[in-house]
């Protein structure tokens, strides 16, 4: 009965204005998501004036569209050049950037628009589906597991510093601390900011990963030869249509990917800046002899890319359904809704579902749509891999600046961007994990809130608070095992690794 | 590679020549004001209350302006950010940027921890937009308490149970907690901090937290969701959108006002004619009928407050914050 009204919206979105809809949202959040300083919700922002005319289904269609494309669109310049364009594209930027690097551009955009097109959908049929079932586990969500979810995030700092743990523990920890400046929201105390206004509002996590991975990028390949380009290749390949034969390849990544985006995507806060570090830990983990993570592995890729677009649906489904956006991009997009009229809610799913249904149908629409639009877009921007060091180098400092400016209007923040540019820079020629920094500065956050409010709610005894907490638990039980299953992994590479230079 | 270099350049010179042609569609005579687009200042990112109500007000002004109206997002240091660059704008130079300012948000000045120079003072406020009440919620519901009486009393008899989420040190919603707690008479609550509308509609569902502090435009829609139960509004009069829910003083008997107020300001030291044809358009924008049903919709309270009246009501504000001193109650 439900489901038979579910298809019935179905119908809906094939119009003209709905079609266009879907299309204009995906090429503008295609691009915009590939520009490292524009971010998902600013162009989600931009789109609210455009569609104030339009019906409601329609401007929210849009709306979505962009969202699910903008996501996505960070992975290019992630893959592409090592620029990440959004948050939730820096773990690809990895896996990515060595796959282009040695030559396999053309197979990484296949492999990453596939998980994440086939993520999106999945996500938008869950969205469709289980919304309002699923909408109840945002709230088995407080200040204890939030605290928790970051612990079980920086345990994959562990698996993401290729080479020395310590090194990758002193970045993470670097990244905690530096993640403590800026006003302290318990007292109103401005924390380290040596009375800059530039600190006050702490370090943002815009600047930080453009600084990290782009400006630094650029510096590098200023520093090196500038004849020559990044990907080695003078022409690129056409064969740019995933194969079902290639993808069963690496079936059990893009699943652990696809899981993990749901399964994150439906806390609000979380989202795919997490979502795509625990699912990256995750595959080196299952790591086999022979896999090539941290040089260009492609499971890691399918992985990261299958977990930042799985959460795309899910991450709107305590928006829609409780009113609670789970990130800026989702409380936008609540805003360009209420602008229409529309609150959300289940008095919504009552009183229009031929609305909310037709979003969520437009919202799968979308992804079929960006299969076709990203694929070409990402070919044409392949093209960059071909321009010689000299070129790009300077190219990508510039639009790093331009980015930051453009994305947080805030001057500040290019001088933080270029701080971060320059450590960053260091960061990898000494073998430091930038991927560190960022982990504990997005973590931090989320971690001190939590803790600090765990320990008010639990009268300073957290403790036995959260034994009494079953989800809680069940994070706590997802940390030992990980963090037991880490050190007699390392204890084993290290023994083997001993037993080697005896053997010589 | 010379395809490529071709491809770049046509690229590059289509989004040139739009961009122009937007701006010389934009432009006027050069000796009108406005003659240029002008620039309105949220300090904040995109996705809250303000840059929303801004995102629907900005295509009403430029109507009466007769020149774009572009939304400029400065986010951080609470608002700081933004607001130090409007204490700084050149009246000739930036006499087509105005700006949001937010209250009590910007009276965090008076913190003496936070070594802020500036003041009231430093700014050229224009008018006010809208002032939206604060408010207490619990959960629907909830066998304890369903009134603002039955709920102080159970805070008064179970010290140390209670819990409010009230967003960041020093906001409005800690604010109206603090004063409610210095003002009756053993009424003590535990408050989580650092927690944006959407995150303590969060706790309080999920049963972290037992009451909430926000404003009337968030939470009538969850009101009217049946999940939420509104005990009282922090105004001097009922909310229109809550016939049924008291004021703060008529349930309790203690004057407990607070709210978030939106106020545009200009550069200081604009010309004077600039400065009232400024206000005029944007308080004509205010009461243009399509644009405060839409607002109504959204639950905001619009409030076109100028001259004398918004220096007495921004002064005896900061007076009774300067009171409070909500930096100095302990936790």
């Amino acid at each position: 009965m439900f489901i038979e009204e579910t298809f019935s919206y179905l119908g809906n979105i094939i119009t003209i204005e709905n079609f266009l809809a879907m299309l204009l949202g995906v090429t503008i959040g295609l691009v915009i998501g590939a520009i490292p300083g524009l971010s998902p919700p600013m162009a989600i922002a931009l789109l609210i004036p455009i569609s104030f005319e339009f019906n409601p289904a329609t401007a929210l269609i849009l709306m979505v569209s962009c969202y699910a494309a903008g996501i996505y669109g960070g992975s290019f310049s992630a893959i592409l050049l090592r620029t990440p364009g959004t948050s939730a594209s820096a773990a690809s930027a990895i896996e990515g950037y060595e796959l282009t690097r040695t030559g396999q551009a053309v197979m990484a955009i296949k492999v990453s628009t596939f998980a994440s097109v086939v993520g999106g959908i999945i996500s938008g049929f869950v969205l469709l589906f289980l919304s309002r079932s699923l909408a109840q586990v945002a709230l088995w969500f407080g200040p204890a597991e939030y605290f928790l979810i970051a612990m079980l995030g920086l345990t994959a700092i562990a698996s993401v510093s290729f080479g020395s743990v310590t090194k990758g523990l002193i970045s993470g920890l670097f990244g905690l601390c530096i993640s403590t400046v800026g006003v302290d929201q318990f007292s109103s105390f401005p924390r380290f900011t040596f009375d800059w206004i530039g600190l006050q509002a702490g370090i943002g996590i815009l600047p930080a990963i453009i600084g990290l991975f782009a400006f630094a990028q650029g510096l590098e390949l200023c520093a090196g030869q500038a004849h020559g380009n990044i990907s080695g290749l003078k022409t690129l390949s056409w064969n740019i249509w995933p194969r079902l034969s290639e993808m069963w390849q690496i079936k059990w990544s893009l699943m652990r990917g696809w899981i993990c985006g749901l399964v994150v995507g439906i806390i609000p806060a979380a989202g795919g800046s997490i979502a795509q570090w625990i699912a990256y830990a995750w595959e080196i983990r299952r790591a086999k002899p022979g896999d090539n993570f941290g040089k260009g592995e492609v499971k890691g890729l399918a992985a990261t890319e299958g977990s930042n677009n799985g959460v795309t649906g899910t991450s709107l489904i305590p928006m829609f359904v409780l009113g609670i956006p789970g990130g800026i991009s989702a409380a936008v997009i609540l805003g360009a809704l209420s602008i229409h009229g529309l609150q959300p809610g289940l008095r919504l799913f009552k009183n229009n579902p031929e609305v909310i249904y037709t979003i969520m149908w437009g919202f799968i629409g979308a992804n079929v749509i960006m299969a076709f639009v990203a694929i070409i877009m990402a070919r044409t921007f392949a093209y960059l891999t071909l321009v010689p060091r000299g070129v790009l180098g300077p190219l990508i400092i510039l639009f790093s600046i331009v980015g930051v400016y453009a994305g947080s209007n805030n001057v500040y923040d290019i001088w933080i961007m270029i701080a971060f540019g320059v450590l960053g820079y260091f960061m990898e020629k000494y073998n430091f994990s930038t991927a560190g920094v960022l982990l504990g500065l997005v973590l931090g956050p989320i971690a001190e809130e939590g803790l600090r409010n765990l320990l008010i709610i639990s009268d300073a005894a957290p403790v036995s608070f959260i034994m009494g907490r079953p989800v809680s638990l069940v994070i706590v039980f997802c940390i030992v095992v990980i963090l037991s299953f880490t050190f007699t992994r390392k204890r084993k590479e290290k023994a083997q690794t001993e037993g080697k230079s005896v053997d010589d | 590679m010379n395809r490529f270099r071709f491809r770049a350049t046509a690229i590059a010179l289509a989004i040139g020549l739009g961009a122009s042609l937007a701006f010389a569609a934009g432009s006027a005579s050069a000796q009108k004001y406005p003659n240029k687009p002008i620039k309105l200042v949220v300090p904040w990112k995109p996705g809250g209350g303000t840059d929303r109500s801004m995102r629907l007000f900005a295509p009403y002004l430029s109507k009466i302006l007769g020149v774009p109206v572009n939304i400029l997002n400065i986010s951080g240091g609470g608002g700081w950010v933004a607001w130090a660059q409007m204490t700084k704008w050149d009246p000739v130079k930036d006499d087509h940027t105005i700006g949001i300012v937010n209250f009590p948000h910007m009276l965090s000045y008076l913190n003496p921890k936070m070594k802020n120079k500036n003041n009231l003072k430093s700014f050229n406020f224009l008018t006010g937009h809208s002032l939206d009440p604060c408010i207490w919620g619990v959960r629907e519901g909830d066998p304890r308490f369903s009134t603002l009486t039955q709920f102080i009393k159970y805070v008064v008899d179970h010290p140390g149970e209670i819990t409010i989420s009230v967003g960041g040190f020093g906001s409005d919603d800690h604010q109206a907690v603090a004063f409610a707690e210095k003002f009756i008479p053993g009424f003590k609550v535990k408050k989580t901090f650092g927690n944006n509308d959407a995150k303590k509609l969060q706790e309080l569902y999920g049963k972290t937290v037992d009451a909430v502090g926000g404003n009337v435009s968030y939470f009538v829609p969850h009101m009217l969701e049946g999940k939420l139960r509104t005990l009282a509004v922090l105004d001097h009069e009922r909310s229109t959108y809550l016939p049924n829910t008291p004021t703060f003083n008529e349930a309790s008997g203690v004057k407990n006002f607070n709210f978030a107020a939106r106020i545009f300001a200009a550069a200081p030291g604009l010309a004077p004619v600039k400065k009232k044809l400024l206000i005029a358009a944007i308080q004509k924008a205010i009461d243009s009928p399509d644009y405060s049903v839409r607002e109504i919709k959204n639950h905001n309270t619009l409030a076109k407050l100028d001259g004398e009246k918004l220096d007495t009501f921004l002064n005896g504000l900061a007076a009774t914050v300067g009171k409070v001193k909500f930096w100095d109650l302990p936790k």
